[in-house]
């Protein structure tokens, strides 16, 4: 996994690309919380280049997503590959998360 | 049919991981299946590797065959305690973050993905 964070407009954006498994869903975890903690809080997660995702990577993404509620930020996903857009779809993660088609979307741009 | 036999361990999850791809490509018309058989793999051996030797080490064997033209077979092994990982109640998957219980998602996504899922309890060993 790759992961990278940086500053567009108000948001900040959240690359991650490879796997976001049981292996590294836990890196994924601590740095976006460490991002929260440094005051980001408006999180945008592109995932345009991840190509795997399991129930580790979605456990993580509630956990920063309710730290994200509690700091009164937004957190959204963008630019899903079909393996991860089914398994957001299955695990009704598409309900529980804006996600949007493109970063440009995300951004409120379109 | 083919068999890796590994400590249960997190580290032994890529190996067989890499082993459940690699004997999927083997078999003809079967790369289709790969996304599923990845996700279901790790999600049964996750659960194993944390919860089938509560008091110690313990290990784990993750054996593949084909079945017929459209089916691939994983069968995960331990010799640990039993417990049924498919008896787990569905997760709430509320569509607000933070008041649903998500215990038993990794199970909920592989039940949702398999064709079939079957756990046996058998003399001492899940055969």
């Amino acid at each position: 996994m790759q992961l990278n964070g940086y500053k567009q407009d108000e948001f900040f954006i959240v690359k991650v690309n490879g796997r976001l498994d049981a292996i590294t869903a836990p890196e994924f975890e601590k740095t976006c919380l460490e991002w929260i903690q440094q005051g980001e809080s408006r999180l945008v997660v592109d995932l345009d280049g991840l190509q795997y995702m399991s129930s580790a990577g979605l456990r993580s993404i509630l956990i920063v997503g309710k730290r994200l509620k509690s700091v009164g930020g937004s957190f959204s996903f963008c630019s899903l590959t079909p393996n991860v857009a089914h398994v957001f779809s299955i695990s009704n993660f598409g309900s529980m998360f804006p996600v949007h088609d493109s970063l440009h979307k995300a951004l409120g741009k379109a | 049919m083919a068999t890796l036999h590994l400590p249960a361990a997190m580290e032994s999850l890529e190996s067989f991981r890499s082993f459940v791809l690699r004997e999927l490509g083997r078999e003809k018309g079967l790369d289709g299946l790969a996304p599923q058989a990845e996700l279901i793999s790790e999600e049964i051996l996750v659960n194993a590797i944390n919860y089938a030797y509560p008091l110690g080490n313990g290990e784990i064997e993750v054996e593949c065959m084909a079945e017929g033209p459209e089916m691939f077979r994983v069968t995960v092994r331990d010799w640990g305690v039993p417990l049924n990982p498919l008896d787990q109640p569905a997760p709430d998957l509320t569509t607000e973050v933070g008041n649903g219980r998500v215990g038993g998602l990794g199970i909920y996504l592989a039940k949702q993905m398999a064709s079939r899922l079957v756990y046996e309890y058998w003399d001492g060993a899940i055969p």
